[in-house]
């Protein structure tokens, strides 16, 4: 098979731009460098797209998005190597878990809450989670598809998902509690 | 009852990743289990405030520029890339040579492939934020925005009443011309009527053409060029170029 047209690649690359950008923008946490490895990395795809004959162009397209993030992180130093993720250990408890809480001050926190906030706060968990969260919160992904552009099976998916979840609203809570443990 | 709580399988069960029968049980417990309950409406709450505070990254009309811009560079089909690589086995020096050449030639080589460029166009439209540059259904607030932004005035009518709603403009580009692009809106359906001017040109009768499920409708007439690109139906298409064609006041 010849290359394709650059027209013609655009025409299959184009449409997942937002949500390229978007993951890069989750792993990175700078928005000019997500634009440049989003850049980057419908370059490589573009020059690789000969070899690519699936159907799900949008998966394989954010895989390498992805790498290219994740090559970022490494760069500069910020990569969460994935095997320290321990995929069976819980997030720290809480001392105030949910079930120890008054359920009327949480929400209401959340409530209040302002995009700020939660951005620095997604900023701080473990890239491998934010890429999940972002991915299916923002860009509805299935747990196939995060599957398939981050490379693992769906049940660790799912584990990621519940994990960043559980941890984000624990510092969300946590922050606007005044923070008063370590 | 409650011997295992849900634990990830909450989460699937909030988004909807759960098997018919796996959310049947799931949702017998959330039933009988109120820290379950608070948990599925605590993840909900988060759900809400990502939503609200995250924005989906909408990509800039520069990166589209800069991303379209390396892809073609990239292109091997390319004519500066076959030089290129001829310079480079003639040496150094003719690679210098052709290198400042090449500085002086326009960024974007003008591309053979119109109906490419334009479904490009439309597709990039169909980025959201990036439909119209002026939005509005009133055709005296539309055609005086492109005064001034373009060296000709593009006609600007709108069709409502017959099913084609205009819903702004904005400025683009097809291959290196500066377009004015009128959207249309039929149903759930955009429509790009790109127009630009093509002095001396003949006319040319609508022409359609389809290209990964898109439609797309070219015509010259009054030194005007012409496209209309959508998902729409050719047949509707046909009707918005008829509709364009009749001579208006
Ligand atoms: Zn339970």
């Amino acid at each position: 098979m010849v290359q394709p047209s650059a027209e013609e690649f655009e025409r299959i690359a184009l449409p997942h731009s937002r949500a390229a950008l978007t993951l890069a923008r989750a792993l990175v946490r700078n928005d000019a460098d997500a634009e440049d490895v989003v850049q980057e990395a419908f370059l490589r795809a573009y020059k690789y797209f000969r070899g690519f004959s699936g159907e799900n162009a949008r998966a394989w397209l954010l895989s390498i998005v992805r790498n290219e993030g994740y090559a970022l992180l490494r760069k500069r130093g910020q990569a969460e190597p994935v095997d320290t993720l321990d995929e069976e250990r819980e997030p720290a408890p809480s001392p105030w878990s949910s079930e120890a809480r008054p359920e009327t001050p949480e929400s209401a926190l959340l409530r209040a809450i302002d995009g700020e906030t939660v951005r620095q706060a997604l900023g701080t968990l473990p890239a491998e989670f934010r890429e999940v969260l972002v991915l299916r919160e923002l860009e509805q992904y299935s747990y196939k598809e995060i599957a398939e552009v981050t490379q693992v099976p769906i049940g660790t998916v799912m584990s990621r998902l519940s994990r960043g979840r559980k941890l984000l609203h624990t510092r969300l809570t946590a922050n606007a509690d005044g923070g008063g443990r370590g | 009852m409650n011997e295992s709580h849900l634990g990830e399988a909450l989460h699937a069960y909030l988004d909807n990743e759960l098997s018919a029968e796996r959310a049947l049980e799931a949702h017998s417990h959330l039933g009988s289990c109120p820290s379950c309950r608070r948990e599925l409406a605590q993840m909900r709450r988060l759900r809400d405030v990502l939503h609200r505070s995250l924005g989906p990254s909408e990509p800039s009309v520069a990166f589209f520029r800069t991303l379209q811009q390396s892809l073609r560079q990239a292109d091997p089909g390319r004519w500066r890339r076959r030089l290129a690589r001829a310079a480079w086995s003639a040496g150094p020096l003719a690679a210098a040579v052709l290198l400042v050449l090449f500085a002086l030639q326009p960024a974007r080589p003008p591309s053979n492939d119109l109906t490419g460029e334009v479904l490009a166009a439309h597709l990039r439209s169909l980025q959201p934020g990036h439909l119209t540059d002026v939005m509005s259904s009133d055709r005296h607030t539309v055609k005086p925005w492109f005064q001034g932004k373009l060296p000709f005035s593009p006609p600007v009518l709108d069709f409502s009443g017959q099913g084609f709603t205009l819903e702004g403009g904005r400025l683009d580009y097809v291959g290196s011309q500066e377009v004015a692009a009128l959207v249309y809106r039929s149903g759930q359906h955009a429509i790009n009527a790109l127009v630009w001017p093509a002095p001396g040109e003949r006319d040319v009768a609508p022409r359609a053409e389809t290209r990964a499920g898109f439609h797309a409708l070219h015509w010259v007439s009054d030194g005007m060029a012409w496209w209309l690109v959508s998902d729409i139906g050719e047949a509707d298409l046909q009707r918005l170029a008829s509709l364009l064609r009749t001579p208006h006041q």
